[in-house]
């Protein structure tokens, strides 16, 4: 375990820096007293040799001029010789003792204890005899000094002696010492060799496995989940890191294993969904660019020559439904767009929709481009039939509406009643017909010629007199009242007058139709925005049921139960002029029991 | 062919040679009955009718616009090339603006807009034969002799309605025989949906 490895490691350490410490103390002590019994072994010799010469030197000074004068004089007691001489022997005999391997040390010793003795006993002569003489004295004298001389460098040289033994046991103690550094200092080498090891065994078994650990979370990061860690022996912390880290990378792993078939699926599913429909579809980003298309978009770009980008016209509608951030969805085949392929018109209708991820961060948008031209072709067959199939109808309806009426005039003879009663009908019913395929060859021509509208600058109030003029009879006969409520220099709008007549003749014509009798029928010019002016026709009426207000816009719709002729084409064909005018028909929500229609026109 | 229907109310009024030339049986029967105050004779397509116009005195003809073998244009504009200048009806249930300009052309001003009144059709016989004193009727009766400018300045004389203007417009165009000034007038044909050129019974 690498706990008990780091406990042994460190212990031993430390107690490498006990056994350092311990040996550092010892050698210290051993050193002082070595030089301590150094000091103690030479110093007496040194004071002692020292000495002699004081001695000497004292007893001359006290002694030797009573020598020096002439005889007869009074000799100093030897009282003091006797004292100095006690000491002197004493010194020789503490130096006897001072014991040394040196081999001249012994020689030195006796010559001095020699020259002790000599000196000594020309004291003797001088106090035994009575030195008369003035040739004795000076004899006396000279020896005396001579002796004197001897003692002095006999002590000098015991005293070298001495120094030069200490000297040299000094020299010793260094070597000594010099032996005790290295010693301490295999020490300490030992102790870093021991810090070493334990420093790349703590690298190895530590710091190693979280690099590697992290070097291998990098990678899983990456998304390179193949990779594992070695496992560490039994013994290490790091085993169970390293195994937990291998499991995680191994369900990691299956994980996205998993997700990987699921992905690859759902692009099964998406490209088989895609290009199983007919329709070109694009998907695109965020950015605008185009992520997918399917093989039908492929197709409809190759052969318009823009090969995988999206056609402008689509381009700038994207664009638009972008700045009004709404989805684009028609419904009329009619706003498709033409796109000519190999001299062939072919129109799609664009549809546009944004999506968003369920988490909101990813977003885009798809264009599916709906091909409508069947459907164009067939509405345009409609629309021809529709025309055809009136003037056909018409023309012998013609004929039949004119002997009805001669029949009538009773100009050939006489109708009975029955007979008269019975051609009435026959006559009023061929009249609704010829209503009915008129307005059928009204909507054919509108939705043929709708967009040929000749715009000019229309005054508002103008049109609204116009149609109040026109409606007056009619609005009479039922005691309805026409208000016409607009001030004067409003502004013009852009309109083809007569296509503005017909829509607001709608309007108004279905006003009286559905006000109660001695109501009201209101014309209002207003300006709901910058870009257009409102006519709302206002009626008294009990207004259109919620569930058909979304439909009274739509080709052929007639409201159930109602007993108006025509074949609900009315609004739908205002609305188709309202349209290519770039305005607007809106029924309002029905409030104080009123019904409001209005158009909003282009302000010219 | 059936007796004709005596009536006291048209006796005072003068008879006339009619020619009515329409592809529709009924049609023809329907028309020659209205017109039984008038001496009518009927023609199934256009080249009866011309063989007919060819040989009889006719002093009206009511011309169908549609028929199978030659249509009521082309027939007014070979009678015009002979030299035939009979005023004629042109009748049909939808004239295009460049029929109608044809037709003013060759010096056809009359129009009736199918289904036709039995009373629209006696109507536009006398308006022809024996018009109004009215400006509309004296500027008409130019137009169906040719003198467009006459019949202009009779019509510039009068009160503006939609007939007025419409006509004007439209014999400008043929006076001035510009390009420009004919797509005006057609376009302004296309939207009045030619109603406005027709004959209407004064009411």
């Amino acid at each position: 375990m690498l706990r008990t490895r780091l406990f042994f490691g460190l212990l031993t350490l430390i107690l490498l820096l006990w056994g350092v410490g311990a040996a550092a103390l010892l050698l210290v002590r051993d050193a002082s007293k070595r030089y301590d019994t150094l000091v103690q072994e030479s110093y007496p010799a040194i004071k002692l040799s020292r000495g002699f010469r004081t001695i000497t030197t004292g007893l001359n000074v006290h002694y030797l001029p009573a020598l020096a004068s002439p005889p007869g004089t009074q000799v100093p007691d030897r009282s003091k010789f006797d004292a100095d001489k006690e000491e002197l022997k004493d010194r020789v005999n503490a130096l006897r003792l001072q014991t040394s391997s040196d081999g001249g040390w012994d020689d030195l010793q006796a010559r001095l204890d020699q020259a002790v003795e000599t000196y000594l006993q020309g004291y003797e002569r001088f106090f035994a005899e009575s030195l008369s003489t003035q040739e004795d004295r000076s004899k006396l004298m000279s020896y005396m000094s001579t002796q004197t001389q001897r003692i002095t460098d006999l002590s000098d040289s015991i005293f070298a002696l001495a120094d030069a033994k200490m000297m040299g046991s000094s020299v010793k103690s260094g070597a000594e010492s010099s032996k005790n550094t290295f010693f301490v200092l295999t020490l300490v080498l030992l102790g870093t060799g021991i810090a070493m090891f334990i420093y790349f065994q703590l690298v190895r078994h530590m710091v190693d496995p979280v690099v590697g650990l992290r070097r291998s979370i990098e990678e899983i990061r990456k998304g390179n989940f193949e990779l594992t860690l070695p496992e560490p022996g039994a013994d290490s912390e790091f085993r169970s890191v390293a195994t937990a880290f291998n499991d995680m990378a191994a369900e990691l792993r299956v994980r996205r294993g998993e997700t990987n078939e699921r992905l690859l699926k759902t692009n099964l599913v998406n490209r088989a969904i895609l290009e199983a429909i007919p329709s070109p579809v694009f998907v695109l980003g965020d950015d605008g660019r185009i992520l997918q298309i399917n093989p039908a978009a492929e197709r409809l770009t190759e052969s318009l020559g823009v090969a995988g980008r999206l056609p402008s016209k689509i381009q700038r509608i994207l664009n638009e439904s972008n700045d009004h951030g709404e989805n684009h969805l028609p419904e009329d085949p009619r706003e498709a767009l033409l796109f000519r392929i190999e001299e062939r018109e072919f129109f799609y209708l664009p549809r546009i929709f944004s999506f968003t991820s369920e988490d909101g961060v990813y977003s885009g948008r798809a264009v599916l481009l709906h091909n409508v031209t069947r459907i164009r072709w067939l509405d345009d067959m409609k629309t021809n039939l529709i025309s055809t199939v009136s003037h056909e109808i018409k023309t012998p309806l013609t004929g039949i509406r004119m002997v009805l009426h001669l029949l009538l005039e009773e100009r050939s003879g006489g109708l009975t009643d029955v007979q008269k009663t019975m051609v009435s009908s026959a006559n009023d019913d061929c009249e609704r017909l010829l209503v009915t395929l008129n307005t059928l060859l009204d909507l054919s021509r509108s939705e043929s010629g709708s967009t040929h509208l000749e715009r000019v600058p229309v005054a508002l109030r103008d049109a609204m007199l116009r149609a109040e003029r026109i409606f007056e009879p009619r609005a009479a006969e039922k005691s309805v009242e026409i208000d016409v409520e607009a001030a004067d220099g409003m502004p013009e709008v852009s309109a083809d007058p007569l296509r503005l007549d017909e829509v607001l003749n709608n309007l108004v014509s279905n006003a009286i139709k559905h006000s109660p009798t001695g109501g009201k029928v209101t014309l209002r010019a207003s300006q709901p925005d910058a870009e257009h002016m409102r006519v709302t026709v206002i009626d008294q009426g009990p207004g259109v049921p919620e569930e058909m207000q979304n439909r009274i816009f739509e080709r052929f719709f007639r409201a159930p139960g109602q007993d108006s002729d025509g074949v609900g084409l009315g609004l739908f064909i205002c609305r188709e002029i309202m349209r290519a005018h770039e305005g607007r028909i809106g029924l309002k929500e029905r409030a104080h029991d009123q019904t409001e229609f209005f158009i909003d026109v282009p302000i010219a | 062919m059936f007796p004709s229907p005596d009536s006291g109310a048209t006796q005072a009024s003068a008879r006339y040679k009619v020619l009515v030339v329409d592809d529709e049986p009924t049609l023809r029967l329907g028309f020659s009955y209205a017109l039984s105050d008038h001496d009518t004779d009927t023609a199934a397509n256009g080249s009866e009718a011309l063989t007919k116009l060819d040989s009889g005195d006719y002093d009206v003809a009511i011309l169908d616009l549609r028929m199978p073998d030659i249509d009521g244009l082309r027939v007014i504009e070979t009678l015009r090339r002979h030299g035939n200048y009979l005023p004629v009806v042109l009748c049909s249930a939808a004239i295009t603006p460049s029929a109608a300009l044809r037709a003013i052309t060759g010096q056809v001003v009359d129009f009736l807009l199918k289904p036709v009144r039995p009373a629209e059709l006696r109507g536009v016989v006398r308006h022809i034969m024996a018009p109004e004193e009215d400006p509309f009727a004296r500027a008409m009766a130019h137009a169906r002799e040719g003198r467009h400018e006459l019949a202009i300045q009779d019509l510039e004389r009068m009160d503006p309605g939609p007939r007025v203007t419409s006509w004007l417009g439209i014999l400008r165009a043929i006076r001035t025989g510009s390009l420009e000034a004919e797509a005006a007038a057609f376009s302004r044909l296309e939207r009045d949906g030619l109603s406005a050129l027709a004959y209407r019974v004064p009411e």
